[in-house]
């Protein structure tokens, strides 16, 4: 179970990495590329986080704290891909 | 005095600053002294600029006696009797390449596209945001602050 929450969130996350550092692109500067620079560095930053504690707990036994800690990262990868998302749509209506 | 204006040659060499406002400025036909009041640079200056853009077949001196379309007005240079939607554009193109450079150039064809000096202004505001968004917070504030006198 907390495995496959891992996997999910760093899956997730790697996806986030690859749309930020593309969005990047079409916005090179001004406020929104300055922001994505720093949002970019932080999902490299969380991505290698969910590496690392898949591998320190890959042979832990499951417990309630460790779901908990899997839903959570599972949760924020979905929100910086909301986030993504957002920026996204602002860019379109900006080039619309 | 001469009358300069750009030819059908595409832009395709790297140009000074100085030479890529006075091209910006040869779209509608202009004379070096008002090229010289508008972009404010020395005339040794522009003339450096325009016989560099002539000799790479960029721009042209008009001859006012052989063009047809000017043989009217001969006594009077073209670019003393301004439209203001011509005018506004030519001033609008010149700060977007002071400002952004080469980048400017993809704004240059929507600028042309512009029917009236309403959607003109209109475009350049969302055109200010855009900027401020995804491209330089600097160019930006500088656009705004000379569009002030530019719409006003």
């Amino acid at each position: 179970m907390i495995q496959v929450l891992l996997v999910l969130g760093l899956l997730l996350m790697l996806y986030n990495a690859y749309s930020g550092f593309q969005i990047k692109g079409k916005a090179p500067g001004g406020v929104i590329g300055e922001r994505l620079t720093q949002l970019n560095l932080l999902i490299a930053l969380f991505a290698l986080g969910y590496l690392v504690v898949g591998v320190l707990t890959w042979n832990r036994p499951v417990d309630t704290l460790l779901i908990i800690v899997g839903l959570i990262l599972v949760f924020g990868a979905i929100f910086v891909l909301l986030v993504l998302r957002l920026v996204q749509a602002v860019l379109a209506a900006l080039e619309g | 005095m001469g009358i300069y204006r750009q030819t059908t040659k595409s832009l395709d060499i790297l140009l000074s600053r100085d030479e890529r406002l006075v091209y910006s400025l040869c779209r509608e036909a202009i004379s070096d002294v008002v090229l010289a009041q508008r972009t404010q640079l020395a005339h040794e200056a522009i003339d450096k600029a325009l016989s560099t853009l002539v000799a790479h077949g960029l721009i042209e001196r008009i001859d006012l006696s052989h063009d047809p379309q000017n043989r009217s007005s001969n006594s009077q240079p073209i670019a003393s009797a301004p439209d203001p939607l011509v005018e506004a554009k030519t001033r609008l193109a010149s700060v977007l390449t002071t400002e952004l450079g080469n980048q400017a150039a993809k704004f240059l064809p929507e600028i042309e596209s512009k029917k009236d000096l309403r959607e003109l202004e209109e475009w350049s505001r969302k055109l200010i945001l855009k900027l401020r968004l995804t491209m330089s917070q600097k160019a930006a504030d500088s656009l705004e602050a000379r569009l002030k006198s530019l719409f006003t």
